[in-house]
């Protein structure tokens, strides 16, 4: 396996060919298919439209659907895809376990409780986001704080983890038996996560926290892919285990908020990520960039799908990245067990 | 006291709680039965009492199933989280409930079906064929059998898969959701005896199958080559073992819904008291497992005033707050 | 002469067990020193105590003048390397990857491949003989090519304190012997602290300065081998009956069990 090194003054890095090809690969991907979904659909447009409508000649409606119908859509999902493969690869590399996800930390639980019950009291949907937000957060928060144990116990984590959000599902679950049928069915789409009608406002926000924390992700990764030699080696390697595990479990955390408060849970796409990152690339984890343009990906495509259906029909995006994720976790695996016994 | 006086004296211990419930279950709910009614319904009953009729046609399936489900719930998760290794395993990993989740759905969504009785066979049959293609991606055509981490990997697709494909058929039909969104609670209430009796053949395969499991996987804690020096045959085994977990939640999940927790919780809790031995284990988890899902059945009648809660929310309750305790008063569990 | 890393009346116990009490001790500096005794004396408890991964109940480690848990941990690891007795490292991680990874304390998240490191891995590499086996999977490896892999990530952390916790396991009479000798010549070359625990006394006391024998969680003996080893020291240590017979090669003691 051939290596790149990369030595610019006092940066310095050691890059797997591979991994650079893979990643080269993933981005060409990204931009053509959100090439494609910008300009393709009911309504299709040219690049020379699209040139237009940037500049202002366009027509009103052309204008409009391409900047701020699809355009915002597509950043949406991408921007979601980043934030959720980051905060999935992070936290299964740092709980060591392949069934780690951000679900397990609670978040996805408390989002979706957060949501309906502010259904339930405010009678309206209009701050869906807020109550999810606060939800995951709160349960979130209340995860961390009964593994706490003079530092994060990983394995203590994990069990804590599943079984409150397994309860708090459940909750979800009856909540949703608390409504007339058309009601559940609202805030069932909500539940699955959606990237239907998303402004500039959600870019906005999206990307502005992504620029804060994405950064962040990439700089602890060099902590992170210690840790991954165990709590031991890291000390001796002179990482400071508690301090830099708590730091990267809010981060992951801070990351799958800002995406669910945008697009709901969107499920299975930071689980999937990690693994079909580690599949392609062939490194040791944790491969950060990977997870994360895999992240987009899948979710670009699903969004894409739930909009192409045939028949006039229409289904969240949080279908489909399921739908996409899970044949090509399955097709890694399959490829790695047979790369494995062969 | 020794550990070994504890383990001895917890399985019958654990019996006579779990026997103890089943008859108060028969006594109370909504309608509470006097001691004497009961025993004159089960040995003399009389077609025209009322209270005779409940307890047979109502509260006595209503408490076999609670028995016989939460048995067969904990017993195949003491034998997931022994054959993965994993203690984060629950059989709902293998696809079981996903699939029948999607079964229930669709007979829902094209055939129209809404009464409780007519979900069974569809669910049966979804938990079935998701098993299959579980087992079938994990690896069990291989030489060494399914390979556990790669098992419950594939189940965890799969299961995300028809989650998906659930609630794509949920947001299309009003119908289904409105029969789906109770049908996930979980519970026992207005189970008939035929329909335990529809799901008995499966538990009679199922039992015997996973505890014969639970003893042929005892030298496989070694690990697979350690276990293969012994002579064992580790696909075999493995084949078994999973086999015996899709037939026991399967039955389970068409006769009562998704009931979550029991197998994930029960082994841990009873862990403490039958060490490593994986046969120990199994039978404690089944005990354990039916004295939950009984006590669970029982409690929701009180719950709240005038309307039951189902067991699997009562189970979620009491689960949550059970495995909370249990984690903080250990040491780090290594994964 | 000050010794730069020693022990004060350092006392650990789990619960109600105690496995070390009360020992006070210097590590002599630019010497090697072999921890020996019993199976559960405490050896590698004491040995990971020096490189601060237990944390006393009471007493301190002292590293250059001060407890090794009142410093920077990223300081402390470019003075102290250790060799954990078992450890896994993740799928996919390679010679090279591994080996890398002992460069930490002398890195940052944007200088992780500086020439330095390059030359230093690569002759941490070179040293243990894996030469040529940079990209080969971890997980490929035979034991001892794993063992010495590990060896060459502490040897990559490049500082004065090498702790080794019984590095020859896995390893066969050949590669012992080699690993050892790369030790002291290591040792002799960088004038290097080495500390490690040996479940073999014969290759304790040929390849060490010194020796600490522990007995029920308290220093037995401490001093030269061929001070140290007799008949009765052995009896003392392990409760062995044996006879004590000079190495023709080296003159020193050689432990034969009756």
């Amino acid at each position: 396996m051939t290596t790149m090194t990369l030595r610019i003054g006092g940066f310095s890095t050691r890059l797997p060919t591979r991994l650079v090809l893979v990643n080269a690969v993933l981005v060409i991907l990204l931009v053509a298919f959100a090439g494609q979904s910008l300009l393709a659909g009911t309504y299709p447009t040219s690049l020379a439209d699209l040139q237009n409508a940037l500049s202002g000649r366009a027509d009103k409606i052309t204008s409009m659907i391409l900047l701020d119908h699809r355009l915002p859509r597509i950043l949406t999902a991408i921007g979601v895809g980043l934030a959720f493969g980051l905060a999935g690869e992070t936290i299964q590399t740092l709980l060591k376990n392949p069934l780690a996800s951000p679900d397990i930390i609670g978040f996805s639980a408390g989002a979706g409780t957060g949501a309906v019950l502010t259904v339930v009291l405010l009678g309206t949907g209009t701050f869906v986001f807020l109550g999810a937000m606060l939800g995951g957060l709160t349960v979130a928060a209340l995860i961390l704080a009964l593994s706490w144990k003079r530092g994060i116990a990983p394995g203590q984590l994990v069990l804590m983890g599943i079984g409150i959000s397994l309860t708090v599902s459940v909750i979800n679950d009856l909540l949703m038996t608390r409504f007339d049928v058309t009601e559940a069915a609202q805030i069932a789409k909500w539940l699955v996560g959606s990237l239907e009608a998303r402004h500039w406002q959600d870019v906005s926000i999206l990307w502005l926290g992504l620029a804060c924390l994405g950064p962040l992700a990439f700089w602890f990764q060099f902590k992170l892919s210690r840790l991954a030699l165990g709590d031991e080696t890291a000390t001796v390697l002179g990482v400071a285990v508690d301090p830099a595990r708590m730091a990267t479990l809010l981060l992951a955390i801070g990351l799958v908020a800002l995406a669910v408060s945008v697009a709901g849970p969107l499920p299975f796409v930071a689980f999937v990520s990690g693994p079909i990152a580690h599949g392609l690339t062939r490194q040791p984890r944790p491969t950060l960039l990977c997870a994360a343009l895999v992240g987009a990906l899948v979710t670009l495509l699903a969004d894409t799908a739930s909009q192409s259906l045939p028949g006039g029909l229409t289904l969240p995006a949080g279908i489909f990245t399921a739908l996409i994720g899970a044949p090509v976790l399955l097709w890694c695996l399959i490829v790695e067990s047979r790369k494995r016994r062969g | 006291m020794t550990g070994a006086a504890r383990s001895s004296l917890v399985l019958p211990v654990g019996l006579a709680i779990t026997m103890l419930l089943a008859i108060l279950s028969l006594r109370f709910g909504l309608r509470d039965i006097a001691w004497p009614e009961i025993w004159n319904a089960l040995f003399a009953f009389d077609p025209m009492n009322a209270d005779h009729i409940t307890l047979r046609e109502l509260r006595l399936s209503r408490v076999t199933a609670a028995l016989i489900g939460g048995a067969a719930l904990g017993l195949a998760g003491a034998l997931m989280q022994a054959m993965t290794r994993n203690p984060l395993a629950d059989p709902g990993l293998l696809g079981v409930n996903g699939g029948a989740a999607i079964g229930v759905v669709i007979s829902i969504w094209i055939l129209g079906a809404s009464a409780q009785a007519a979900l069974i066979a569809p669910a049966l049959i979804g938990a079935g064929i998701a098993a299959v293609l579980v087992l079938v991606l994990g690896g069990a055509a291989h030489r060494s059998g399914p390979d556990p981490t790669r098992l419950v990997l594939a189940g965890a697709a799969l299961s995300a898969l028809f989650l998906a494909l659930t609630w794509a058929v949920l947001l299309m039909s009003r119908e289904a959701l409105d029969v789906f969104r109770f049908w996930v609670l979980g519970g026992f209430t207005g189970i008939s005896m035929t329909q335990v009796m529809a799901v008995l053949p499966v538990y009679a395969v199922g039992f015997p199958l996973a505890f014969l499991a639970a003893r042929l996987l005892s030298p496989l804690i070694l690990g697979d080559d350690a276990a293969r020096a012994l002579g064992v045959r580790v696909w075999l085994v493995r084949l078994i073992c999973v086999g015996a977990v899709v037939l026991l939640c399967g039955a389970t999940v068409s006769l009562a819904g998704p009931i979550a927790f029991v197998g994930l919780l029960v082994p841990h809790l009873v862990r403490p008291f039958t060490g490593v031995s994986i046969p120990k284990l199994a039978l404690g988890s089944t005990i354990l497992g039916a004295c939950l899902a009984t006590f669970a059945d029982l409690a929701g009648r009180f719950l709240l005033p005038g309307r039951e809660v189902e067991a699997g929310v009562v189970i979620a309750m009491i689960g949550g707050p059970a495995l909370v305790i249990l984690v903080r008063r250990r040491q780090e569990v290594p994964l | 002469m000050t010794h730069r890393l020693l022990t004060e009346n350092l006392s650990l116990s789990y619960g109600k067990t105690t496995v070390l009490d009360d020992i006070s001790t210097p590590v002599p500096s630019g010497k090697v020193t072999s921890i020996v005794g019993a199976n559960a004396c405490g050896k590698s408890t004491f040995l990971r105590c020096l490189a601060r991964l237990l944390k006393p109940t009471a007493g301190q480690v002292i590293l250059d003048g001060t407890s090794i848990h009142k410093q920077n941990t990223r300081d402390v690891a470019r003075k102290i390397a250790l060799l954990p007795q078992s450890a896994a490292a993740p799928d996919g991680m390679r010679v090279l990857d591994l080996v890398k990874q002992g460069r930490t304390p002398h890195q940052s998240p944007l200088n992780q491949w500086s020439l330095a490191d390059q030359e230093i891995v690569s002759s941490a590499i070179a040293k243990v003989g894996l030469s040529g086996f940079e990209e080969r999977l971890l997980g490929d490896l035979s034991g001892g090519q794993r063992q010495r892999a590990w060896i060459a990530m502490s040897l990559a952390q490049d500082s004065d304190i090498l702790l080794l916790d019984e590095p020859t396991t896995y390893l066969d009479l050949t590669h012992q012997i080699e690993i050892l000798q790369l030790v002291r010549d290591l040792q002799e070359h960088r004038n290097l602290t080495v500390v490690m625990v040996l479940h073999d006394i014969n290759l304790a006391t040929r390849f060490s300065d010194n020796l600490i024998a522990l007995k029920d969680q308290r220093i037995l003996l401490h001093g030269r081998p061929e001070d140290v080893i007799s008949e009765s020291a052995i009896a003392a240590i392990y409760g062995l009956q044996c006879s004590v017979i000079a190495d023709p090669h080296t003159g020193l003691p050689h432990v034969i069990p009756r």
